[in-house]
């Protein structure tokens, strides 16, 4: 383990607010990954006899109204929003990583590249998101790319600034006046030295993105309606909101869940590693 | 002083042509023939060659653009295929709703961020500090069209204190039986951004009480009292400013959500509608309206940061 990923997990386990979002996120992974051998009815088995029915023994969240399980709905839509977070936090780590390492260490391609990146911030994130949305169609691929682009800016910055930093380093300077070539001064020295600003983005866009996929889905522009995530059984519960609140209330919780873990997680990381923020932050 | 504001309306020109480049480029790239689907895929193929030169889409790529462009700054964004109205009228008739939802909602995210943040940073570490902090990053957490349906059920369904849904504009019932419809929206809004603006307001008056005439004005004998309102509000209030650009993006975002959940006929309504129709004049039309509106108050804000600021003006 290099010296700044044990920063990273000493940190976590210093503090206890990121302790307690990491668990909360940790709990919901699980149980999304352990869906097909929980004692709960498929997402989509219908039970038409019991169609809106209240939580209560059988259905601890109750049902829709196809008699369908919300509880059973709300964990295996936690699969499809957790992997389209997941996937958009990557998609956003890449692009935007690169475009970032690339401005920041080539001082020549830097005025282009976040000139660029300026006109993607320029829009608010969920019309840039609809317009992408628009072109690329209603998907799960579409939305991961979507949203992807949306956010991608943001990393790009972050790490753009963090490379500016690692850039006039001695040891960077050290390692060009031996003969490295550019390729490993930024593999062997300036990324890892990014390490921290990336990892507490990443765990940002991964919140933003679950948020984001829920927007899209419940305005009916995201994931198509026959795939349960959060997003689209929030659509589904809207037009029984007076009747049967448990189909709403239910996958908002999960989504609010989730991302409060991530939102602490990724802020007791922050902290923890900037110095600065321990004092202004005065925890 | 007038330097700094012209130089920074001039950086605001490459801004909004980068965004006309990635709204045209986006609507190009989107799949699908205009022309097949205005006139259905029967067409006979000369109807469809002289209706494709009317329009100028024989022409190359990059004059198609300068023309588009060209009509944009003339106010014509073309004419909506299915509302069957120019674009621009189509925006004009929603805009009202939006707009009053949007400010309403950086209103309430002000009116409680500010007063939040300034008493979790004077009671630093406290418990009214933790629970003020512990409900920020709760907004933040929170979607706002989930917070807006619980709404709903309580204030609107159960107590029956606001509208459900719908609106009422100003030229029919006046401007109050307006803002009664966007109560709930407005709040379910401006709540979340309420968090950051707490939270910027904390971190800023934290650091400003730590400030040495800050001492200087305790050591005369202000009053606690004294001290946050007369000496150290005036340079939180900067910093706040400093976000006020940001929180009214993710203000107008959140009303483009929540209009769905009010049925409120606004832009958010519209771009949405626009989407699920394919009706692409309109999606561009609608995307490079807000995103230039956007780049405007930015704008705005920036030039409103350096009359409160005298620090920017003389630096």
């Amino acid at each position: 383990m290099t010296g700044r990923a044990a920063a990273v997990m000493g940190a976590l386990g210093r503090r206890p607010s990121s302790l307690v979002g990491s668990v909360a996120v940790l709990v919901m992974l699980v149980v999304a990954l352990a869906a097909p051998w929980l004692p709960i009815p498929g997402p989509n088995d219908l039970d038409v006899v019991n169609r809106l029915k209240a939580p209560g023994a059988g259905h601890w969240f109750g049902t829709d109204d196809l008699g369908r399980d919300v509880l059973s709905r709300v964990v295996y839509g936690a699969r499809v929003s957790l992997l389209v977070g997941f996937l958009v936090s990557g998609f956003a780590l890449v692009a935007g990583g690169l475009v970032g390492l690339v401005g920041g260490y080539y001082s020549r391609l830097d005025n282009v590249l976040m000139r660029l990146m300026d006109g993607f911030m320029a829009f608010p994130n969920i019309v840039l998101a609809i317009l992408l949305m628009a072109m690329l169609g209603a998907s799960v691929t579409g939305i991961v790319v979507a949203l992807g682009i949306t956010y991608a800016p943001r990393m790009a910055r972050v790490v753009r600034s963090a490379v500016l930093v690692v850039r006039e380093a001695t040891y960077v300077e050290s390692a060009r006046a031996i003969g490295s070539t550019d390729r490993s001064i930024i593999a062997r020295y300036v990324t890892p030295n990014c390490i921290s600003p990336i990892v507490v983005q990443w765990t940002f866009i991964f919140a933003y993105a679950i948020l984001g996929e829920a927007s899209l889905s419940f305005l009916g522009i995201g994931v198509p309606p026959e795939v349960p995530t959060w997003g689209t059984i929030l659509s589904e519960g809207r037009a029984y909101i007076g009747r049967a609140l448990w189909m709403t209330l239910f996958p908002g919780l999960a989504i609010f869940w989730t991302v409060l873990g991530l939102n602490l997680l990724g802020d007791g990381v922050r902290d923890s590693l900037d110095p600065y923020m321990r004092k202004a932050v005065g925890l | 002083m007038s330097r700094y504001v012209l130089r920074r309306l001039l950086s605001a020109v490459p801004v909004v042509v980068l965004v006309a480049v990635i709204v045209f480029v986006a609507v190009q790239l989107a799949p699908g023939d205009p022309v097949l689907v205005m006139l259905g895929s029967d067409a006979r193929p000369e109807v469809i060659e002289s209706m494709r030169r009317d329009l100028g889409l024989d022409r190359p790529i990059h004059v198609q653009f300068l023309a588009w462009v060209g009509r944009a700054l003339t106010g014509d964004l073309g004419r909506s295929l299915f509302l069957d109205r120019p674009v621009t009228t189509a925006i004009a008739e929603r805009l009202e709703p939006t707009v009053l939802l949007t400010f309403g909602a950086v209103a309430v995210a002000i009116a409680i961020g500010v007063p939040a943040g300034i008493l979790s940073a004077v009671r630093k570490g406290g418990l009214v500090d933790q629970a003020f902090m512990l409900l920020a990053l709760s907004g933040v957490s929170v979607p706002e069209f989930w917070l807006a349906l619980n709404l709903v059920v309580v204030f609107g369904v159960d107590l029956r204190w606001f509208p459900v849904a719908g609106y009422v504009p100003i030229a029919e019932g006046g401007l109050l039986a307006a803002l009664r419809c966007l109560v709930m929206p407005a709040f379910a809004v401006g709540f979340v951004q309420s968090a950051l603006i707490a939270r910027m307001t904390r971190g800023a008056m934290i650091e400003v009480l730590s400030q040495d005439y800050v001492r200087t004005a305790r050591a005369k004998g202000v009053s606690a009292f004294g001290v946050v309102a007369k000496h150290a509000f005036r340079n939180v209030l900067v910093s706040v400013v400093t976000v006020v650009g940001l929180v009214f993006a993710l203000a107008l975002g959140g009303a483009i959500v929540v209009e769905t959940v009010f049925n409120i006929p606004g832009i958010g309504r519209l771009l949405v509608e626009s989407v699920l129709r394919r009706d692409y004049t309109l999606i561009q039309g609608v995307v490079l309206y807000i995103a230039v509106a956007y780049v405007l108050f930015n704008l705005l804000v920036d030039v409103l940061y350096v009359y409160i600021d005298p620090r920017v003006r003389y630096g």
